[in-house]
């Protein structure tokens, strides 16, 4: 499980998170919608410490921490405890893929190399890159690199998977082959907070859906809940303008 | 107008002297690069007291001439030689200390803000992402750092590095001001019976040649490891 309470951060005089809380439940997936700048990203990294949130506190599995207070060791744990999907990927450059998903397993839970091995391959079959093994970053696709990137949090098992807008640097085309594996994360039982802008992604696959905005949570629900009888005004305003895009975009596509 | 039974004599004492040189360059590339990665972390990640220091520092050296370093050092050290001794209740005298090692202490101060700024810009030249994915996955910051970001960070600064290595190699040439004997110093040497000094420096110029192209080539091979994950596929 996975909870934030009162969490506020700032950037100098700008606040970003105001005062946000959430529960992600074991085995939950959580979609967080919103515009830019709404604060979303910066949650997300706050929960893994990539960004230090001001105040609140923060439970993963059957650690809780509170932000004002918090160790360098304690950090550490949670990040063990955290998987992390990036934006745009940020797999090891001097790494192949392989190496990429072992890595962590053997510096970080001290697996031996063989196990370790077997295990990456497993995980890179999952995201369907077995015939990628030995390729560098810089030979891959970005659709293969997320799903090395997937495959690299995957395989540390950690208690949540935290997706940082998984497929907004993707071409449309290599947006499904992500989304796909996504889905077949979130079949696996595995618990995910994830921030997407993937309307059909949010609306087949979450639990729960959280919008947010201004730095809030301005409502929160059930996909059917927030998509089909949203009761915020800014809820309905935001969906109303990213479907219009979409039926756009079919427009210019069709 | 060159004789060419001299100029083998002057060879000859030129190519007996290449090891010093090589170990005076060597030595003070693996020292200046040990200090200056530290330096460079410092800088980066403006450590407070040591980052300002450390930048005034490094400022100061980088405007000295490379051989008015040399013969401070040396003037220093003749001077203070039995101060030290005394202060540290030593039985030794200044004969007993091999010159090679106050010329590679100066050597250091020479190079080490010219290698410093080299790894401090293959520092900044990798991506924070890089950083942020080892934490992600569990790791500390010293194993990320280990792991992912000093392998990159060679690729990135082994073409700069070499550039260093070949200006130090030639600096080497300079220590003869402080009494140690290098490569141009034995073709000299070897030239003061049969004053055959042109000789002398045709060979000393021959053998800083080939050195320099030997260390071209390493550094070629090295970039080509370093840079293996960045090649396209085949």
């Amino acid at each position: 499980m996975i909870e934030i309470k009162n969490i506020k951060k700032s950037f100098g005089k700008l606040s970003v998170l105001t005062d946000v809380s959430l529960t992600v439940q074991p085995h939950e997936v959580v979609v967080v919608l919103g515009p830019s700048g709404s604060g979303k990203t910066t949650m997300l990294r706050c929960i893994n410490f990539l960004e230090r949130a001001d105040s609140g506190k923060l439970t993963v599995g059957d650690m809780t921490i509170d932000f004002t207070k918090v160790s360098k060791r304690e950090i550490h744990e949670i990040r063990k405890k955290v998987g992390f999907v990036f934006q745009n990927y940020n797999l090891f450059a001097n790494k192949t893929a392989l190496q990429n998903v072992m890595h962590g397993l053997v510096v970080v839970k001290k697996m031996p190399k063989a196990e370790a091995r077997k295990k990456a391959e497993e995980a890179l079959a999952w995201v369907k890159l077995e015939d990628k093994h030995d390729y560098y970053p810089s030979q891959l696709s970005g659709g293969q690199q997320q799903r090395v990137g997937i495959a690299r949090a995957i395989a540390l098992e950690p208690e949540v998977i935290l997706f940082d807008e998984p497929t907004s640097a993707l071409d449309p085309e290599l947006i499904d082959e992500t989304l796909e594996v996504m889905k077949n994360v979130a079949k696996r039982g595995i618990t995910m907070l994830v921030v997407t802008h993937e309307l059909s992604f949010a609306q087949d696959i979450a639990d729960k859906v959280i919008f947010m905005d201004g730095g809030v949570v301005v409502e929160e629900g059930t996909p059917d809940e927030i998509f089909n009888h949203p009761k915020e005004e800014r809820t309905k305003q935001f969906l109303a303008r990213i479907i219009a895009t979409k039926t756009l975009s079919k427009k210019i596509e069709g | 107008m060159i004789e060419g039974r001299y100029f083998i004599l002057c060879l000859q004492a030129a190519i007996e002297k290449i090891p010093k040189n090589l170990v005076m360059c060597l030595a003070t590339l693996v020292i200046c690069t040990i200090l200056g990665m530290f330096i460079a972390l410092a800088r980066t990640y403006r450590v407070p007291v040591l980052a300002p220091v450390l930048d005034a520092l490094i400022a100061l050296c980088k405007a000295f001439p490379a051989n008015l370093i040399l013969l401070i050092c040396i003037m220093v050290y003749t001077y203070k030689f039995n101060d030290f001794i005394a202060f540290f209740h030593l039985n030794m005298t200044i004969r007993d200390v091999d010159l090679i090692y106050i010329a590679i202490f100066a050597l250091c101060i020479v190079a080490l803000p010219g290698i410093s700024e080299v790894l401090r810009s293959g520092l900044l030249a990798i991506p924070k992402g890089q950083f942020e994915a080892g934490y992600a996955v569990g790791m500390t910051a010293f194993q990320t750092f280990r792991d992912i970001i000093l392998p990159q960070m060679f690729r990135v600064v082994v073409p700069t590095l070499t550039n260093s290595t070949l200006s130090l190699m030639k600096t080497t040439a300079l220590v003869n001001v402080m009494g140690v004997s290098d490569i141009l110093k034995g073709a000299t040497d070897a030239a003061q019976d049969a004053y055959c000094f042109l000789e002398a420096y045709l060979a000393a110029a021959i053998v800083f040649w080939v050195i320099g192209i030997i260390i071209e080539q390493i550094s070629k091979a090295l970039e080509r490891y370093f840079s293996k994950s960045v090649k396209q596929a085949v």
